[in-house]
């Protein structure tokens, strides 16, 4: 299914939800919940039944909004010594709208004369849901206590808007305290809404008063008339002014915060940190009832945020106050922005309508979501080829003759006329390569694999066979390795089978310093021992993360984040924090170009800024400074030592052997043994695992 | 030697029948016999370094008798406008905020605007009477000293191309920075410093970032480490670790290490590795020792506007200063110190496109002291004998403010570096702009000479320090490259 058109669909449904928001009502005084303790007090009434409405709950910090909880609800008689009548004790029924229930949360736990969390009920609706009690008698109240968890200990799923309401019957319920609610936070969503009551106005300015970071940025300021015009658009001559102006042509002007375009790059910016003021004037009065922003209407930017924020219009030389930010939720850094929509505070048909709206849209967002899991392709087209011209010294600014598309003679001798079409060129060039009959495509594949198991391949410039590289070692067993290769299909995982079953792969890399060989071919290039090397960036890092435990051996999907952000040109902070998904195989790391990974890029792992067909193998002291002392090293070594005390126990002869097998695979001579006990006595388990992740043994294969 | 530190073009050198004819003049054929049955293999053919796993820092030779033993270079990010700086250009006054005919209708960020006077006075200055801005008035004071070449060109518009092209002669990413090359080449004089080592702003590290330090395909010993005043050397300690446990650490990894090379005696790998720990080591207890800047004199710290209590950028910028002199004292090899950030409105960087004056303003009150005292402290130390101080910057501006702006564009055609210290002819301007700034028109220089002229200046021939890559001798300077011989001395 194509997902473009879903896309629109959901884009409509936001834009009918938009509509349906509470008007705004500038100069709240915010009352905030308490999780401890809350006391409603009202005039005495006579009640049966009491019931408290839960409109909307405050946000966990992970889980954004959730079902809200209370764990007791004390309703007081009006007496000189006033009695809690609400306890199930005294005979009183409760109900609730729903109730997730669980040994913690129960409905009955409301009034069982209990508190804390455990003894607490939960609704079963995000945010909201209501209970109900019916008293055994009708009885004058004039107040009610209730609270999220009395003992402190939590202050989630805190009920943060509400009515209470009693009397003697379900059709005659009195309303005896209300705690709107608030709006959600400014900027919750891409598109924030301010709904006013409509006036009749020429002029209308939007005040920031503070932004989450930096000079504040509005993508697009649009005003609707009660017709639904956006009359705030510069086409239908609207004048807009601003109080200054951050100038970054085609990116940030003061004409695009009315032009009618989204994004970052359409957007206007103030010239002062966390304020400014865009004041429109419209070429007649008009009789407005909505004003919609943005900071980044397609929602990639959420820096540069107003979050406080007035709006005001002119009537008749009188500037009003119409909308503003002190009846949405606090912004609190850190903290979830929110639903961009709730149902709180809206007429009952504007919230069934909202229901029946928001129900489409997660049926539209399903649709999307099982639409991009579907099979994608890279599809390109064919056109006709450009025109190839001989680049004097490599230079695209000197370009000389015109070149035929042909294979270097030496190699071949096809050669095509001008006119060939790109599918053809692509044809020819693609049988060339993979002809029986040329045998550097083998022998560079064989070549790489063999370089893969042993460091370096038979040629040790995997990437140039001819004249400037180097001679095989062992011509010889290139080409029939090049030759098996064509023969079983070109199958890599043949290759790779016929090398580590080969002797040679399996020989001892054990050196004498008096051999002949070492004499003679001390770095072994032909091959009389195994040849030594140290462990590659990433296989450093796996193998840590195996030894200790930690590696999590998730496969496929998106890589994992090295670095605080991806996009960008400078100013990435390397992550330092062990996360799930961080502790994947570097393999699935996601490369930024040009910056070099903090602990592992100084064991010569490329940036990836050109092609690195042979790594060099350096040492340097920056690599022995951040294999001792990373975070990296520290809490891996933490994590393996914890390792080693589960599977090992408490003794510390036997903690060091395990150590000692998992990190180097043998147990630890006697006389290290003896070393390590002491050190491991005095200064803990965690040490000897940094030293065992920094020891030659561990980094050098075999 | 081993066999493996030998690269395979030298060792396709020694195959080739020709080799004697192509050698005949460096070497001499004598050598031959020895050279192949020999430890040094190919160490006198002079196209190739060789590194000695265990020392990758040791001081090598250069190619021929240097007039530079270190390097500090003044990284400007974000493009200085030759035109507040060190090209004088009165003509421009008289055609102030008037069209300049002919001239481009677009340039590298949107529509130009009318020609701009230089945004600060100049007057003459020194011996030599050249003009140069009151922006910088510490640093005019050093006109004399100073080597100009005022007609350099760049191959990019654009701040991250033009700091690789500046920093690695290339315009793409993934080629060794300068510093990198250098110390590839000279290794150090500093064993309990690194060889490279480069100092951020204290405002962010400049819009190319890492790049401009990297070693691309050169071995990651030459990568240039970073620190400032602000930032030490990352993982220098181990954070939450007792010294004590870090000592009893050491030691044992140290014994364990030795049984390990016992073990296998012959492996030159295991003993470089062992080598870097104790490089390490010595780094752990020189580099605190030279980033305390509580020994600095108070007269010193003042000189620099370390003590600018008013100014936490310029006196954070100044104590990078001084932290690149106390590098040059201790022989590190290479020193790169960046004054700006990465792009910014200008606000961080010198890229003046909407408000110039005002923004250079700030800019060049964190600069111009500090810098100026830099020099002037290594001249008095004596240390300016042998040491090249590099002011560079990727490109100039327009001569033209952009339209609706107080501010000029991206101008890779003709700027200004200079180069002072060892080596350099004092007191001359090479090269020239159009009158109205605008081209380089004389004497042209792309940023390739420059590279060159400072190899030259360390003993190293830009031809042959090279490094093979993907089947390419790779240089700084690509296929280009020329001495700029007007401003040796």
């Amino acid at each position: 299914m194509a997902i473009a058109p879903l896309k629109q669909q959901v884009q409509s449904t936001n834009e009918q939800l938009a509509k349906l928001v509470p008007f705004a009502q500038p100069g709240t005084v915010r009352r905030i919940t308490n999780a401890k303790e809350n006391t409603e007090s009202f005039d005495a009434i006579e009640a049966k039944l009491v019931r408290f409405t839960v409109h909307d709950s405050n946000l966990h910090p992970t889980l954004g909004l959730i079902e809200p909880c209370i764990d007791e609800f004390e309703i007081w008689t009006d007496e000189p010594e006033p009695r809690n009548i609400a306890l199930a004790s005294s005979g009183t029924k409760v109900t609730a709208s729903g109730s997730n229930e669980s040994d913690l949360h129960k409905l009955v736990h409301i009034n069982d004369g209990q508190t804390g969390n455990a003894r607490s009920w939960m609704a079963s609706t995000k945010g909201r849901g209501w209970v109900q009690f019916e008293l055994p008698n009708t009885t004058k109240i004039s107040k009610v206590v209730w609270s999220r968890d009395r003992t402190g200990q939590f202050s989630d799923r805190l009920p943060t808007s509400f009515t209470l309401e009693a009397g003697p019957a379900s059709d005659s319920l009195t309303k005896v305290a209300e705690l709107a609610p608030l709006r959600p936070t400014a900027g919750a969503g891409p598109l924030s809404t301010d709904r006013i009551q409509p006036v009749r106005a020429s002029r209308l300015r939007f005040k920031i008063l503070n932004t989450n970071s930096l000079e504040p940025c509005i993508d697009e300021l649009e005003v609707l008339n009660t017709a639904g015009t956006n009359v705030a658009l510069a086409s239908l001559g609207c004048k807009a002014t601003t109080s200054g102006d951050t100038v970054v042509p085609d990116r940030h002007q003061p004409n695009f915060i009315n032009d009618g375009q989204y994004g970052n790059e359409r957007s206007w910016m103030s010239n002062e940190p966390g304020k400014g003021w865009v004041e429109l004037e419209f070429p007649e009065p008009q009789e407005i009832d909505r004003v919609l922003w943005s900071r980044d209407r397609t929602g990639k930017f959420l820096d540069r945020l107003p979050i406080e924020y007035a709006i005001e219009v002119n009537v008749e030389d009188q500037w009003l106050l119409v909308a503003d930010s002190t009846d949405r939720q606090p912004h609190i850094a850190g903290l979830p922005r929110g639903p961009e929509f709730t149902l709180a505070g809206l007429s009952p048909a504007d919230a069934s309508q909202a229901t029946a709206l928001l129900k489409q849209k997660a049926e539209l967002e399903k649709q999307i979501q099982s639409a991009e899991l579907g099979q994608q392709v890279f599809a390109g087209k064919f056109r006709a080829p450009d025109q190839i011209r001989l680049l004097n010294r490599g230079d695209p600014e000197q370009p000389k003759e015109e070149v035929l598309p042909s294979i270097i003679s030496a190699l071949g001798a096809v050669q095509l006329s001008k006119e060939t079409p790109e599918q053809e060129r692509r044809r020819i060039l693609a049988d060339w390569i993979a002809s029986p009959q040329n045998p550097l495509t083998a022998r560079v594949m064989v070549n790489r694999i063999w370089q893969g198991h042993f460091g370096i391949g038979l040629v040790d410039t995997p990437s140039d066979f001819g004249n400037n590289g180097m001679t095989p070692t062992h011509p010889e067993l290139l080409d029939w390795l090049a030759t098996e290769f064509i023969r079983s299909g070109w199958s890599i995982k043949q290759m790779h089978r016929r090398i580590v079953l080969s002797a040679t792969y399996r020989q001892s890399s054990r050196s004498d310093a008096s051999s002949a060989g070492s004499t003679a071919d001390a770095e072994a290039r032909l091959l009389w021992r195994f040849p030594s090397r140290r462990l590659e960036a990433e296989s450093l890092r796996d193998s840590m993360l195996a030894v200790s435990g930690l590696l999590n051996t998730k496969m496929y999907g998106r890589g994992f984040d090295m670095f605080d952000k991806r996009g960008g040109l400078s100013g990435f902070a390397p992550i330092e924090k062990l996360t799930a998904e961080n502790q994947r195989r570097m393999i699935y790391a996601h490369k930024i170009r040009r910056e070099t990974e903090a602990v592992f890029g100084a064991f010569d792992c490329p940036d990836a800024g050109q092609s690195t067909a042979l790594r060099r193998h350096s040492t340097t002291p920056i690599q022995a400074l951040n294999l001792l002392n990373s975070r990296f090293t520290l809490d891996v070594s933490k994590a393996f030592a914890e390792r080693v005390v589960r599977e090992a126990g408490g003794k510390i002869d036997e903690q060091i052997q395990h150590a000692y097998q998992l990190a180097l695979n043998r147990d630890p001579t006697l006389d290290e043994l003896k070393k390590s006990e002491p050190v491991v006595r005095e200064h803990g388990l965690d040490l000897l695992c940094r030293v065992l992740f920094n020891c030659n043994e561990f980094l050098f294969v075999p | 030697m081993t066999p493996e530190s030998i690269s395979h073009t030298g060792r396709h050198l020694l195959d080739r029948r020709n080799f004697l004819t192509e050698n005949a003049t460096s070497l001499g054929s004598i050598a031959l016999a020895s050279l192949l049955g020999g430890d040094r293999l190919l160490a006198s053919t002079d196209t190739q370094t060789i590194i000695d796993p265990a020392r990758p820092y040791a001081s090598r030779p250069s190619h021929f008798p240097a007039k530079a033993k270190n390097v500090v270079v003044i990284f400007c990010a974000g493009a200085v406008s030759q035109l507040e700086t060190w090209d004088y250009k009165p003509e421009l006054i008289k055609w102030d905020d008037k069209p300049l005919p002919g001239g481009p209708s677009v340039t590298f960020q949107g529509p130009a605007g009318n020609l701009a006077r230089p945004q600060y006075d100049f007057r003459q200055r020194g011996q030599s009477g050249k003009w140069v801005s009151d922006m910088i008035p510490h640093l005019a004071e050093l006109t004399d000293e100073i080597a100009f070449v005022h007609s350099l060109t760049s191959k990019s518009n654009t701040h991250g191309p033009a700091e690789n092209f500046l920093s690695t002669g290339f315009v793409l990413d993934g080629f060794p920075s300068l510093g990198s090359w250098v110390t590839y080449a000279l290794g150090s004089e500093s064993q309990n410093l690194p060889a490279y080592v480069a100092i951020p702003d204290p405002r962010g590290v400049p819009q190319n970032g890492s790049n401009n330090w990297g070693p691309g395909f050169l071995p990651a010993a030459f990568q240039g480490t970073t620190m400032s005043s602000k930032a030490p050397v990352r993982h220098l300690q181990a954070t939450g670790v007792s010294k004590d446990a870090d000592r009893v650490a050491n030691s044992l990894l140290r014994e364990m290490n030795a049984r390990h090379l016992e073990a296998n005696p012959g492996d030159s790998k295991l003993a470089a590795r062992i080598a870097s720990y104790e490089l390490a080591a010595r780094m752990q207890l020189s580099v605190p020792e030279i980033a305390d800047f509580s020994t600095e004199p108070e007269h010193v710290m003042k000189m620099y506007g370390a003590d600018d209590t008013k100014n936490p950028d310029k006196a954070a910028f100044a104590k990078n200063c001084i932290l690149a002199r106390r590098l040059i004292e201790k022989g590190v090899r290479f020193v790169q110190l960046f004054n700006g950030a990465y792009a910014s409105g200008g606000k961080l960087n010198w890229d003046g496109h909407n408000a110039l004056k005002e923004q250079y303003d700030v800019h060049a009150e964190i600069l111009d002291q500090p810098a100026a005292a830099l020099i002037r402290d290594l001249k008095q130390r004596g240390l300016l004998e042998s040491t090249l101080v590099v002011w560079c910057t990727e490109f100039g501006r327009m001569p033209f403010f952009q339209q609706g702006a107080k501010g000029r564009d991206h101008n890779p055609d003709g700027f200004t570096c200079w180069m002072t210290g060892a080596g350099v002819k004092p007191g001359v301007s090479h090269g020239a702009t159009d009158e109205l700034g605008q081209k380089a028109i004389e004497d042209v220089h792309p940023l390739y000479h420059f590279n060159a002229t400072i190899l030259h200046l360390l003993g190293l021939d830009y031809h042959k320090l090279s490094f093979e890559h993907n089947g390419i001798q790779r240089r700084l300077t690509n296929v280009e490259g020329k001495i700029i011989r007007e401003i040796l001395a």
